[in-house]
């Protein structure tokens, strides 16, 4: 069980951006966070696993506080994907070894270099691996920085829009990616989101943040039109297709009249 | 299983690659060292030299080789090796691909710090007996400390302005420009006030000179270079990680305002001592890296040690150009590198300055 307690944050000087978030998950859970921009959500990644100190907060992972374990503890524990990632000059192998980087004493040893194979390997980068991240497509790199975070071996995987940048096909090959070695690995996994589809088709929790606090979480029934446009503000159906629950914005108007 | 093993060999081979550029260099740099020692203006024989070295040489020639030579060279790779290692660390720490301690103006910080030594606390005297020994440092502790802390001024000012305001590159070098004319405007005042002869020193001292150095001063610059790497090379990872963003590395187990303060601090130090006791040498900080990046990527692991080698390699070429151009006339290594490094930097800018 991984519980996230009452978590807020506020950046100096500034009204709070999160506020008393509290929320639990079992470890095969694959959390969606949704809210409009600037709702808090890459915020609270970063409380989660530290980059972002938040006073009150605690994150107990199996009984633990993580919160309070030195940085290379909690990277053992939770591995974290940016947003925004930038290649240099290093290769894609020594990218996802750096995954390793909390185990390392020295160096790399045997049993690290066949992890980080294994993982190149199932993330389809094999043929890749000796090349510059800084000469890689978008989509590619976007593999390589999940890759690291995978060879972290973490209990909970924070992504903040790990799909942003990529084409649609690479978007559902990188979610069913992580889907599916976070099953088969027992992998936690909280993920930031913006197209509700993805997040409806790959995961099982869903977490709104609107006002600084925690508008509803709860499994896919949590999805209701009324839900989604209470938070974005916007007019949706939300519809059944062949069993795939399904949600289309609607023309501004149809709030309008609906108010009317 | 057979494939997987195939894939091991290929990153294994890869590595092995980055390990014999460092081995090139290795014999580049001993081979350097040997034609610096053989080559000068005093008609000795490289036989005669190579006598000497293993012990059979004449009073003359021991003179020449132990007295003159030999800490030349010493200093040309210990002074070399820290610049460089000081450029690659700050270029990593910063996420600045022009940085380094001439352009951040640490290296005039602590030109500053040495004038004030030397003029103010009297820990340098003027030799006019000798050009090639103008300035004798009597303290090289007074020196070193002054030099350091005039290096810690801009370093943290560097710091302060990297993290208050999130600057671009291009915006921190230029406050680093702000900061030499700064500390050359306090060495000028200083000089201004000097007397005459003291002047003449700190002039002279200024240009970047590796003849001067003294056994002790040598074995000041030796002891903290190799502890800047040993410390260098343990921070190797944490340097890997900190090129994906300083958020990437604090969740990869990194401390990373530690490392980054604790480097700058290395860092400044060493290239606060280079300059101390040879004067300013600008861009071997800068061009080092860079030009080890072509062949080992930046991959820390590999950078620390190529750059190291390099800058000596820099520095020893340069002073033997320098000492044969216009021979018997020993020309300022700082002069030296500045041709090399200039064209360098200017290039750097002009590309955009891929990441560090």
């Amino acid at each position: 069980m991984i519980e996230i307690n009452n978590i807020e944050f506020s950046y100096k000087n500034t009204k709070k951006i999160l506020d008393d978030i509290t929320f639990d998950m079992k470890e095969n859970h694959f959390i969606a966070i949704l809210g409009n921009n600037g709702a808090g959500k890459s915020t609270l990644l970063k409380c989660i696993n530290g980059i972002n100190t938040s006073e009150k907060g605690t994150v107990f992972i199996s009984g633990k506080n993580v919160l309070k374990m030195h940085n290379r503890e909690i990277a053992k524990r939770i591995a974290y994907v940016a947003q925004k990632n930038e290649g240099t000059r290093v290769t894609v192998f020594d990218t996802v070894l750096l995954g390793r980087k909390p185990y390392i004493k020295w160096d790399a040893t045997e049993e690290d270099l066949k992890l980080v194979e294994k993982i190149i390997e199932q993330m389809g980068l094999s043929e890749y691996k000796l090349r510059y991240i800084d000469e890689i497509s978008g989509g590619e790199l976007q593999k390589v920085m999940l890759a690291r975070a995978l060879a972290q071996q973490p209990k909970l995987l924070l992504l903040d829009e790990p799909t942003s940048s990529l084409d649609p096909k690479n978007q559902y090959e990188v979610l069913s990616i992580i889907k599916n070695i976070a099953k088969k690995e027992n992998i936690a996994v909280i993920i930031v989101i913006h197209d509700l589809n993805l997040a409806l088709r790959y995961c099982d929790r869903f977490l709104f943040i609107k006002n600084e606090k925690i508008y509803s979480y709860g499994d896919i029934q949590t999805m209701t039109a009324n839900c989604i446009e209470h938070v974005y503000e916007m007019p949706v159906a939300v519809e059944d297709f062949n069993g795939i629950k399904i949600v289309i914005p609607l023309p501004e108007e149809t709030l309008v009249r609906r108010r009317i | 299983m057979a494939e997987n093993n195939l894939t091991f060999k290929e990153y294994k081979s890869f590595v092995k690659h980055k390990t014999l550029v460092i081995s090139a260099l290795i014999l580049a740099v001993l081979v350097m060292v040997l034609v610096a020692i053989v080559t000068g203006s005093s008609g000795i024989s490289s036989i005669d030299v190579i006598k000497t070295l293993f012990g059979a040489g004449t009073k003359q020639s021991n003179i020449i080789v132990f007295d003159m030579r030999l800490p030349r060279v010493l200093t040309a790779i210990f002074v070399g090796a820290a610049l460089a290692m000081a450029g690659a660390v700050m270029q990593s720490v910063l996420r600045n691909p022009l940085a380094s301690a001439s352009t951040l103006g640490v290296s005039q910080g602590a030109a500053f710090g040495a004038a004030l030594g030397i003029i103010v606390f009297e820990a340098g005297v003027q030799n006019s007996t000798s050009a090639a020994s103008a300035v004798v440092i009597n303290n090289p502790y007074i020196v070193t400390i002054c030099a350091f802390i005039g290096g810690s001024i801009s370093t943290v000012i560097v710091l302060l302005l990297s993290r208050l305001k999130s600057l671009s590159p291009e915006s921190l070098i230029l406050a680093g420009v702000a900061l030499s004319s700064l500390f050359s405007g306090g060495s000028a005042l200083l000089q201004y006030f000097a007397a005459d002869v003291q002047v003449a020193a700190v002039v002279f001292w200024t240009f970047g000179d590796i003849g001067r150095t003294s056994k002790n001063e040598i074995l000041i610059v030796a002891l903290c270079t190799i502890a800047a790497f040993i410390y260098f090379m343990f921070n190797r990872w944490n340097y890997n990680a900190l090129g994906s963003g300083k958020h990437t590395a604090k969740s990869l187990g990194v401390d990373v305002n530690q490392t980054i303060l604790v480097s700058m601090a290395v860092c400044s130090l060493i290239s606060a001592i280079g300059v101390a006791f040879v004067g300013i040498i600008s861009f071997v900080g800068l061009v080092a890296p860079h030009l080890m990046r072509i062949f080992v990527g930046n991959d820390y692991r590999f950078l620390i040690p190529s750059s190291a080698l390099c800058g000596a390699l820099i520095l020893l070429m340069a002073d033997t150009f320098g000492r044969l151009i216009v021979s018997p006339v020993i020309l300022p290594i700082g002069a030296i590198t500045s041709f090399l490094g200039a064209p360098m930097f200017l290039y750097l800018l002009f590309k955009g300055a891929s990441k560090a």
